[in-house]
């Protein structure tokens, strides 16, 4: 997948803590990441554990607490506001929810062509025009609909709104933030695979944001998985699936109804209890209260992510300190 | 065996109406739910599956939503003829129902030991004193796995999780006859879903209950469910035991696209094989099946005239396809 194999987005330590009355919220507690030119990181985890923070911190939208962002190299963390519209063209979001993330008051083709006229890309109007018709062509959208408003489409077209107005700018990485979760099964998939033939054919590097387990393995090159700010393991995808390590990974994993008559046969793993407060966490684990194998190794310190071989990497203590 | 049937539904046709427009919600729906049995209804956004259950409690609004024709049959009763006095004894009582989302399904000014208590109060069938209300509540509590002393605390103080653990134990105060679960996990994460599928599981063997369960998951179908109906429409285009659904290989060319829909978590393909196009617009059906604008074995019968049902034993498709299929008959 990697035609160069150099780094293009690069976390270390990054944290993002919110205030919460006087104590903090660890949102986001020293991740460290690395994405590939044109792969795709697929940030997976449950409601509350930091994935969209994550994203978000990654491009700027929130301002990092602690830690640093390379972008090509360069640390973009800390940028003015020139440096800052000029990183905007080179790193997009898509939104989970194509309802919300589109002005109802905007065509279509205005939509589309804002990111064009902000960043002064294209200042003729006819050539902005034929940018947007190629974006809609780009991503399947009909001509007819340029001049249509969002009420008028269904979730499927307004993501794919969504995704030319990404790609105005011709940005190099995208995060998407949950972005087939509010659609249909049969819509969901068409924009999968519309994801993937654009990585293909402009060599976009994603980081993608998911609750979904099937869709993560289905479009990631590499998996990070996170549990209440911190990424407790990370490795190739399909590895990663066929022998999690993680006691977490393992029950996310064995949770997942899988549709096919073997269903009935495999028991799940139910792991009990709920995510713990991401306020003022202590140090140690932070699955350790709900973990099966929990010990009192667990706690009093945190763990690093290991490297295991291979790229695979865990947080752990069942696999050495 | 001979299982006994608890619900009938038959050729239910439900309509709304706004303005000028009609939007066909149901068109025909058949189905038999036995007992102790669990029925999935599958089907994506707008296929129906809520105005099918709304309908079975009748609980379809007011001004807009109709019921044209169609039966339906609760252990000998016909629900459609029930005056709204009839309708409320079976309602919570004998028929209860499972919201999709557990936030807006509690009041959030209520205390939830209250709402809970509201139920058996409104459906105090073994003449308890209200003094007894209250211990029923705690035992109800504990045993969806919420501490009894928190009935006191509201909505807003539970997780996801737990409101829907308390959406449950309000369905289940009375214990039902049949429990209708209107996509009870969508809105939780999967650790918690796997909880509270468990949960259900189990309650519906200690209350002997039947169930129908509404999901677009077919992972959550091949988990719970015994039956399977797959709604297209507002049509049942494919009805099945689960064998026939996940061991047998021919399908409705819908459910096909669903299955094809769904990244594998075994497999080594790289694109998905997803169905074109959308869901027709409800208002405006396609004439002949109403899905041949999407379907890849679409004939010049399809685009005029209504598909019969072919049946083989258990199985039942509502395709043409099916026509030269072996063993499957024309109803």
């Amino acid at each position: 997948m990697s035609n160069s194999g150099t780094v293009l987005v690069e976390t270390i330590g990054l944290k993002k803590h919110f205030p919460a009355g006087k104590r903090k919220l660890h949102a986001v507690d020293g991740v460290d990441l690395r994405i590939e030119r044109g792969s795709t990181l697929g940030v997976v985890g449950e409601s509350g554990c930091g994935k969209t923070t994550l994203g978000r911190t990654i491009l700027g939208l929130l301002p990092a607490t602690d830690g640093k962002i390379l972008f090509e190299g360069r640390d973009v963390t800390h940028c003015d506001k020139k440096q800052f519209k000029a990183m905007r063209r080179e790193m997009q979001i898509i939104f989970q929810d194509p309802y919300s993330s589109i002005n109802p008051r905007h065509s279509i083709k205005k939509t589309i062509a804002e990111p064009l006229l902000v960043n002064g890309i294209i200042r003729d109007r006819h050539q902005r025009e034929e940018r947007v018709r190629e974006l809609m062509e780009t991503v399947g959208l009909a001509r007819r609909l340029e001049n249509s408003y969002p009420h008028e489409l269904d979730g499927g077209r307004r993501q794919r709104v969504g995704i030319a107005r990404a790609l105005a700018v011709n940005p190099k990485f995208i995060v998407c933030d949950e972005p087939v979760s509010a659609l249909d099964v049969s819509v969901q998939a068409q924009v999968l695979n519309l994801l993937m033939d654009l990585q293909q054919q402009l060599g976009l590097t994603y980081l993608f944001i998911t609750h979904d387990l099937s869709v993560v393995r289905h479009i990631s090159t590499e998996i990070a998985v996170m549990y209440l700010g911190q990424c407790i393991e990370r490795g190739p995808a399909k590895e990663l699936f066929r022998s999690p390590l993680h006691p977490y990974t393992r029950a996310l994993i064995s949770a997942i109804p899988i549709p096919s008559a073997k269903a009935r046969e495999t028991k799940t793993e139910v792991i009990h209890g709920e995510l713990t407060s991401p306020i003022d966490p202590q140090p140690g684990c932070r699955f350790a209260a709900r973990c099966p194998q929990a010990g009192p190794r667990c706690t009093g310190r945190d763990l690093p992510l290991r490297d295991m071989g291979g790229g695979r990497h865990v947080a752990c203590v069942l696999y050495g300190e | 065996m001979e299982q006994s049937t608890l619900l009938e539904v038959r050729d239910l046709r439900v309509e709304y109406t706004s303005g000028q427009s009609v939007v066909h919600a149901l068109n025909g729906v058949s189905f038999d739910l036995h007992r102790g049995e669990t029925l999935g209804l599958v089907g994506e956004t707008g296929a129906g599956k809520t105005t099918t259950a709304l309908s079975i409690l009748r609980l379809l609004p007011d001004r807009t939503g109709h019921i044209r024709s169609g039966e339906i049959v609760f252990d000998g009763i016909p629900l459609l003829g029930l005056n709204e006095h009839a309708m409320e004894a079976i309602r919570g009582a004998r028929i209860s129902m499972i919201f999709q989302d557990p936030m807006t399904a509690l009041n959030p000014v209520i205390p939830v030991g209250k709402q809970i208590e509201e139920a058996l109060f409104l459906h105090n069938t073994d003449g308890l004193p209200s003094s007894a209300l209250g211990s029923r509540v705690d035992e109800i509590l504990g045993m969806v796995g919420i501490a009894p002393e928190r009935k006191k605390e509201y909505p807003h103080q539970f997780s996801g999780g737990m409101k829907q653990r308390v959406v449950i134990a309000m369905a289940l105060a009375c214990t039902p006859e049949l429990l209708i679960a209107d996509e009870p996990t969508t809105a939780l994460d999967v650790t918690i879903q796997a909880q509270v599928l468990g949960m259900m599981a189990e309650f519906k063997q200690k209350l002997d209950m039947s169930m129908i369960m509404i999901t677009h998951d077919l992972g959550i179908v091949a988990k719970t469910c015994d039956r399977v109906a797959v709604l297209y429409s507002g049509q049942i285009v494919e009805t099945g035991t689960f064998e026939d659904f996940f061991v047998g290989q021919k399908h409705h060319p819908y459910t096909d696209g669903l299955f094809g829909s769904i990244p594998s978590l075994e497999g080594e393909e790289t694109r998905l094989h997803p169905i074109e196009g959308e869901l027709p617009d409800p208002t405006a059906l396609p004439e002949g099946c109403a899905f041949h604008p999407r379907c890849p074995h679409c004939t010049e019968r399809c685009r005029t005239a209504q598909p019969p049902e072919f049946k083989r034993g258990t199985h039942m498709v509502r395709c043409i396809l099916f026509e030269k299929e072996e063993g499957y008959r024309e109803q």
